[in-house]
């Protein structure tokens, strides 16, 4: 077909539904460029890594709202942070498991290395690189909270 | 080119958008994009109060569709409803047609135009439609608490007096966990014939949408608003990145979001008229953070007492009979979100939250009470002279500030300010017919 048969109109459409994904695209792109620069300079548990491993604390964890139950217990881990293929740094964290989960087995579905911090975690816990019981899902370690009891 | 719209739209309508989109974009990009884009939000609302005050001006309506084009980008990328295959295809599908109506409604005719906005709102009301059988156990208290005090209220048994277990069970602690529904009688009664009939109360959230796009686009006829702007609201509101995710969680905001478009549709024959003011005064009776708008509308209706009276007295009347039934269990529940000791929501979308993460500073809880009050009596005095855009868009800012300030706000409180954003958007496009359409 050619271009002088389309109506005017259709063309003009044509054109602003294609800026209108370009505009989708270019949202897109920033919230990638985003989500490079936290990973890259905000990494809250690559902090934790960075800060464990130059000798300037013990303490991985003592925040947050998730907290091991009395069957779980924790373990400190290091694993890798990949976007895609690509591992970007090291990460480290306090991870709630089953008790009866070992930390090599636990190391081993997280691609990294695991130890025991607490086999039974109190909130009352001061001590340990895990404090208070405070713990993250192994499953979904960088899963925030949001929309979860939010009233 | 898209058509022209007053600057008063033009700026409330650009602050509902970069609401949505602010409070929608979460996860690692809330401190980096989301909180600044909300925030960004706040200041056009501040831009639309001095629009509406200058003498009407009419202006390019292309800002407002490259932000609707950024929201439903922001879709495609927003949290996973978690249910079957053909439910996620479709949710994804809405912000793919979205983007596709928006270029139609940058460009294209009358016709086509129609034709886009209705196949993405019928979308969009599909997916709230199907939500409670796609995802039958959200597992968040909200649908917990509510769907047992339905239950309880359908057997006879006082709402407040019963106690939903925690889905959570004990895994997740924000500091209190709640020993009675912390919720408005209100949502529990609304609620009760869904749960009776359909078994699941976000059926009657899933029904808000199409009601709430009827009631905005009859107002907007009533109002005299051209057809592109009218075009132009219902996509911005079906294409709200989290809209259906607020149906699957059983939040309630799409009640507050229902009853204030009958407001507008009432107010748009007549503003201070009785049946306007007691839909507006129902706001509260379904949440409790809508305190400086009631005050606002007061002051909008102080020459028509009976029309304030009514109001009150219809809000009133849903809170009495439990009361009158048990009246500490129902005042228990109704403030325990004041007085429980809930600890500060680091992962909140507000400037709180933000300064808690950057600075460690946590602000006390009253000071999102103090900044709702304050704000509301600032714009309130800015915006008397401007009707009913006035006391939407004051109401809006009343709230922004509020959580803003807040120790937990999420995107389900934006959404109410979106929507209260989009319908100022909407009056002050009044009788402006023929504007847009020449221009289109």
């Amino acid at each position: 077909m050619q271009p002088e048969s389309i109506p005017a109109g259709s063309r003009r459409t044509a054109r602003a539904i294609l800026r209108s994904f370009g505009i989708g695209a270019l949202t897109l792109i920033a919230g990638g460029a985003g989500l490079v620069i936290y990973v890259a300079a905000l990494c809250p548990p690559h902090r934790v890594w960075q800060r464990v491993h130059d000798g300037r604390t013990s303490v991985v964890l003592d925040s947050g709202y998730r907290y091991a139950t009395g069957a779980e217990a924790i373990f400190v881990c290091t694993v890798p942070h990949a976007v895609g293929s690509i591992v970007v740094h090291e990460d480290m964290g306090c991870y709630c498991a089953p008790a009866g989960v070992s930390a090599e087995a636990l190391g081993r579905s997280l691609n990294g290395a695991c130890t025991v911090d607490r086999l039974r975690a109190l909130r009352t816990d001061e001590t340990g690189a895990c404090r208070h019981a405070h713990c993250v899902d192994p499953a979904r370690p960088h899963r925030t909270l949001e929309s979860r009891r939010d009233r | 080119m898209p058509p022209r719209v007053p600057a008063a739209t033009r700026a409330a309508f650009v602050a509902s958008l970069l609401i949505a989109i602010g409070s929608c974009t979460g996860g690692h990009l809330r401190l980096l994009i989301g909180i600044p884009v909300t925030v960004a939000g706040a200041v056009m609302a501040c831009v639309a109060v001095r629009r509406a005050r200058e003498p009407r001006d009419v202006r390019s309506a292309d800002v407002i569709c490259v932000l609707l084009s950024a929201m439903a980008a922001v879709g495609l990328i927003s949290p996973s409803p978690e249910g079957p295959a053909g439910y996620e295809i479709l949710y994804r599908s809405l912000p793919v047609a979205g983007l596709v109506a928006v270029g139609v409604l940058a460009a294209g005719d009358a016709a086509w135009r129609g034709r886009a906005v209705w196949i993405t709102a019928g979308i969009a009301i599909a997916l709230a439609a199907f939500a409670p059988l796609a995802v039958p156990d959200p597992r968040i208290d909200v649908w917990d608490w509510i769907q047992t005090c339905a239950r309880a209220l359908l057997h006879g048994v006082h709402p407040y007096t019963v106690r939903a277990a925690d889905p959570m069970a004990g895994v997740m602690d924000f500091g209190s966990t709640p020993t009675v529904m912390p919720y408005m009688p209100l949502v529990v009664a609304a609620a009760a014939p869904w749960v009776a009939v359909l078994g699941d109360c976000r059926f009657e959230l899933a029904v808000c949408l199409p009601i709430t796009i009827a009631l905005l686009r009859a107002a907007g006829r009533r109002l005299r608003v051209d057809a592109w702007t009218i075009d132009a609201v219902t996509l911005a509101w079906v294409l709200h990145p989290r809209a259906t995710l607020l149906v699957i969680k059983a939040y309630q905001e799409p009640l507050l979001v229902v009853v204030l478009a009958v407001f507008v549709f009432l107010a748009a024959r007549k503003e201070d008229g009785a049946g306007a003011a007691i839909a507006f005064f129902l706001l509260p009776a379904l949440k409790q953070y809508v305190v400086a708008p009631v005050l606002i509308e007061a002051a909008f209706l102080r020459r028509r007492p009976a029309a304030i009276a009514a109001g009150v007295g219809v809000a009133v009347a849903t809170i009495a009979p439990f009361l009158l039934w048990n009246a500490a269990a129902t005042i228990d529940g109704m403030l325990y979100l004041m007085r429980a000791p809930i600890g500060f929501r680091a992962d909140s979308d507000s400037l709180a939250a933000f300064g808690a993460q950057i600075f460690g500073v946590h602000p006390a809880r009253m000071l999102a009470v103090v900044a709702q009050l304050v704000s509301g009596a600032a714009a309130w005095a800015a915006l008397r002279r401007q009707g009913l855009g006035g006391v939407l868009l004051a109401s809006a800012l009343s709230l922004i500030a509020s959580f803003l300030f807040a120790t937990q706000a999420f995107f389900n409180y934006y959404y109410f300010v979106a929507a209260l954003l989009l319908c100022a958007a909407l009056v002050f496009a009044r009788e402006s017919a023929g504007n847009a359409e020449a221009a289109a």
